[in-house]
């Protein structure tokens, strides 16, 4: 352990050590009661005494749960079909069908999208109050309005054609803590309701001018609350589900009716429509939907993949489901019957609010500042630029031109501009490795069968071939390839770090006789293999508080003899750490790699500032500077390293670059590392086909024959 | 109870089932949520989660084949979920008003004005994206080998390393910045 993670340590466990929970015998009466609650109705599913902490009567009916694995049917994909660049952070998102607002927390204002153009302007943006919840009202009478709340508590009232503003009230909070007024808006017939969790009341907003506010107290935990039109719903801490009845003028807490309970919590949603209330279940590795009958009292359960919470939302003849948690979200289209419809769109983790209207579906991504338009792909307009699967038994010619990872799936786009995709089940993971002549080399791991080995994937065909890594082995990490097709992978078994070696694994077809070759006494953790072309495997790693380079030969029937290539070298990360003894000895030597740290992309901390190494007498140089990619001919742009792998370029040479968010591309003579600009996930629809926009091109390695 | 090739089968009663919750509850919940703190750096919020996760350790309670592996299962969720809250950072904005309707809670007594190196570093171990923190967070302070912390955050050993190294130069460049400010 160096100095660095001994203060990582140290800091942390004085954070931690010095802290201890509050008042533990209280949680754990809590925990207790609670725990009880939960098994009154997941064990006995009679109906639990659960008065809430109101003097309101309460119905009680737990519902009875049918869990049915969910019954897939046909739809038509969706697909991303425009992103509009917003900015700031888009948060709550709603549509009349004639137009698509969205409130912008970081820009403080409300946009309006126009769907036929897909341009979007600001509607109100006041100094010092940032939008929050917005809902929209239908009137055949007098048109639709749009509400908008702010975290200050302002309720403004506007038309939504005109933009003109008819009425605005402030909610002056009685509660001293931090954060918005409101937990939740939504829209009635005709007016604006609002949980205001500090007082636990729900706030009815109506009229025009000085709005008319009432206020009625309620229940304690409420989080979310829907509107079908006639009713109103609300979701409890608990997971309760309530109706809440309400005469002309005033809410009528007396009549607080509890219809179901569903296993929700922590960000769960709740929606009405098609003539049930929906729920989401809070925050969980397995994601469910609940469909609560009201008027049966039954509860049918629709577990989804791929997501631990979701936002609901009910339009056009369907619940529609954004699941997100994780590092992408599904967009799931439900029925009213339980059924899903199609295929999820997978989108960026970063989504967090669904509306639908004007034909299409809308996504905001809040981090990314933009609103996706989501729309059935039409035959005739490919959901470009999302990755397609290859159509079953067909052939291309095309070539790998460049893959990436995002969202644990593999993009491989072609030199024909098609893309391919490697989709990760939810039952394994894919860590993408590197290209290889027409292939691309990925670790996989199956949880289900503990499967764990390498594949070579064909993108033009989709055909496989894989290599099970040994028992007890696992995490292929840094693999490479030599020019003679051995393939190495640094892999782990307990505290055991070694490298393995597959001696023609690739030019003989070869997926048996791997050779271990262990790492000299006191070293461990490898990383950044290299195959030398004589046939000696070279990778750094960290020791004490230097860098060490080491040499493995290896000969099938030879035990392995390591060879410390230089000593500890005390210069950090971020200058040169590797540095041989004697270029001239070796065919193959690195002889400098340097690397220094990037300024505004926190994602990207070190990229390859220049590069030489020798190779036969000729040395290669690099070239530093700029340079654009355009001078390059597309075509011949052939291989692309990922995440920190091995590039093997033209036969001619192996490269390691540090980092999961640079890749390299050559055309045979030069290299360009590229990084993502802005830092962060590369997403699939940055990556139209034959375009390399999004990016920065950093320095060029050319070859030069040094004299 | 019976056992069955090693393994307890869950066939208890309830007063067996209370008496086992309640002993997991008094044997984790503290560490928990000292663990959890560390990750978020909210006491409330750590305290919240470690809450949800015990009810959750509890309502799967039927999936737990082995009692032996509870402790790994309540880990995980508790580090899933630390770690889901901090992407769901607007949602949260949300959420958190329930949260601070409870009552105040202690502070905590580490004062960190008092070790301002360590508190740099903490900071900085904030700023680090959820995955990384975790699996600093595991790595450090819960002491746990690079396989067990696969084991939790459902990755690679290999992802775990390179976690670690780009948590770790990160950290390194921040704590080199905080620095030079100090200094100059």
């Amino acid at each position: 352990m160096n100095d660095l993670e001994r203060l990582i340590k140290e800091s942390l466990e004085g954070a931690g050590h010095s802290y201890s929970p509050s008042d533990e015998h209280s949680a754990r009466a809590r925990f207790i009661q609670r725990r009880k609650r939960r098994r009154a109705y997941w064990f006995t599913g009679t109906a639990a005494a659960t008065a809430m902490a109101v003097a309101v009567a309460l119905f009680v009916v737990p519902g009875r749960v049918t869990e049915e694995a969910p019954i897939q049917v046909a739809a038509r994909p969706l697909a991303v079909v425009e992103t509009i660049e917003v900015g700031g952070a888009p948060a709550s998102i709603v549509s009349d069908g004639t137009a698509v607002w969205v409130s912008n927390t970081a820009g403080s204002g409300v946009v309006r999208i126009d769907p036929e153009t897909n341009e979007f302007e600001n509607v109100l943006a006041r100094e010092g109050q940032t939008p929050d919840e917005l809902a929209v009202t239908t009137s055949e009478l007098w048109g639709d309005d749009l509400w908008v709340t702010t975290e200050e508590g302002v309720v403004t009232r506007l038309d939504s054609s005109t933009g003109e503003i008819l009425g605005d009230a402030t909610v002056i909070s009685s509660g001293q803590d931090a954060g918005p007024v409101f937990l939740d808006a939504v829209a009635g017939k005709g007016v604006l309701w609002a949980v205001e969790p500090r007082a636990d009341g729900i706030l009815r907003f109506r009229g025009s001018g000085k709005l008319d506010v009432e206020e009625a107290r309620l229940a304690e935990g409420l989080t979310d609350i829907a509107s079908d039109g006639d009713r109103l719903w609300g979701l409890a801490e608990d997971g309760g589900v309530h109706r809440f009845t309400y005469g002309a003028f005033e809410i009528d807490a007396s009549d607080l009716v509890k219809v179901g309970e569903a296993d929700a919590g922590r960000n769960a949603d709740l929606a009405a429509g098609l003539g049930y209330v929906w729920v989401s279940s809070g925050d969980d590795s397995d994601l469910r939907i609940f469909r609560i009958d009201p008027a049966e009292e039954e509860v049918l359960e629709i577990p989804l993949e791929g997501g631990r919470y979701a936002d609901l939302t009910v339009a056009d003849g369907r619940l529609w489901v954004l699941a997100g948690g994780g590092d992408e979200s599904l967009l799931y289209r439900v029925t009213a019957d339980g059924a899903i419809e199609g295929e999820p769109l997978r989108l960026p983790g970063t989504t967090n609010d669904i509306a639908v209207g004007a034909g299409s579906a809308w996504v905001a991504d809040t981090e990314a500042g933009t609103v996706l338009r989501i729309s059935e792909a039409s035959e005739e307009e490919g959901p470009e630029p999302v990755p397609t699967e290859p159509a079953d038994g067909a052939q291309s010619s095309a070539q790998p031109f460049f893959a990436y990872s995002a969202n644990g799936d593999i993009y491989v786009e072609l030199t024909d501009g098609t893309n391919r995709q490697i989709t990760m089940s939810p039952d394994e993971e894919l860590n993408p490795t590197f290209l290889l002549d027409d292939s691309l080399v990925f670790e996989r791991h199956d949880y289900e069968t503990d499967w764990w080995g390498l594949v070579r994937h064909d993108p033009a065909t989709g055909e496989e071939s894989s290599v099970p890594l040994p028992d007890g082995w696992e995490g292929g990490a840094h693999p490479a390839v030599s020019m003679a097709g051995d393939l190495a992978v640094a892999l782990t078994r307990g505290e055991v770090d070694t490298i393995l070696v597959w001696p023609g694994y690739f030019t003989e077809q070869r997926a048996d006789g791997a050779l271990e070759v262990p790492l000299p006494e006191g070293l461990s953790d490898p990383r950044g293999l290299i195959f030398s072309d004589d046939a000696k495997v070279l990778y750094y790693q960290a020791i004490g508080e230097g860098w060490v380079t080491v040499q493995l030969p290896w000969q099938e029937g030879d035990p392995p003899t390591p060879f410390v290539l230089n000593g500890v070298n005390d210069q950090p990360p971020g200058t040169t750490y590797v540095q041989p003894e004697d270029p001239n000895e070796q065919g193959f030597t690195v002889l400098d790699v340097c690397c220094r740290e990037t300024e505004g992309d926190p994602y990207s901390q070190f990229r390859i500032a220049e590069i030489a190494f020798t190779e036969g007498g000729a040395t290669h140089q690099s070239v530093s500077g700029p340079v654009a990619l355009d001078d390059a001919d597309p075509g011949k742009l052939s291989m692309i390293s990922l995440h920190g792998a091995v590039l093997n370029v033209e036969g001619e040479w192996d490269l390691f670059v540090e980092d999961g968010g640079s890749w390299l591309v050559t055309d045979g003579t030069r290299v360009w590392l590229l990084n993502r600009d802005g830092g962060g996930q590369m997403m699939p629809e940055t990556l139209a086909a034959g375009e390399l926009s999004g990016f920065s091109v950093n320095p060029v390695l050319e070859v030069v024959e040094d004299s | 109870m019976t056992i069955e090739g090693g393994v307890r089968l869950m066939e208890r009663s309830d007063v067996e089932r209370d008496r086992d919750t309640a002993a997991l509850f008094d044997r984790h919940y503290a560490p928990m949520c000292r663990l959890a703190y560390v990750i978020l750096g909210d006491s409330q919020m750590a305290e919240e989660i470690v809450m949800d996760a015990m009810l959750k350790t509890y309502s799967g309670w039927g999936r737990i084949r082995d009692l032996d592996r509870s402790d790994a299962y309540l880990r995980r969720i508790v580090v899933n979920m630390c770690r889901s809250k901090i992407r769901r950072k607007v949602i949260e904005a949300r959420v958190n008003q329930v949260s601070y309707r409870r009552e105040e809670l202690k502070q905590p007594s580490w004062d960190p004005e008092r070790h301002e190196t360590g508190r740099l570093v903490w900071a900085a171990v904030q700023e680090l994206p959820e995955r990384q923190r975790a699996a600093v967070v595991l790595r450090y302070f819960e002491d746990m080998p690079e396989a067990q912390i696969a084991e939790v955050l459902d990755c690679s050993v290999g992802t775990v390393k390179s976690q670690l190294s780009k948590a770790r130069a990160k950290l390194e460049k921040a704590l080199n910045v905080s620095l030079e400010r100090g200094q100059s």
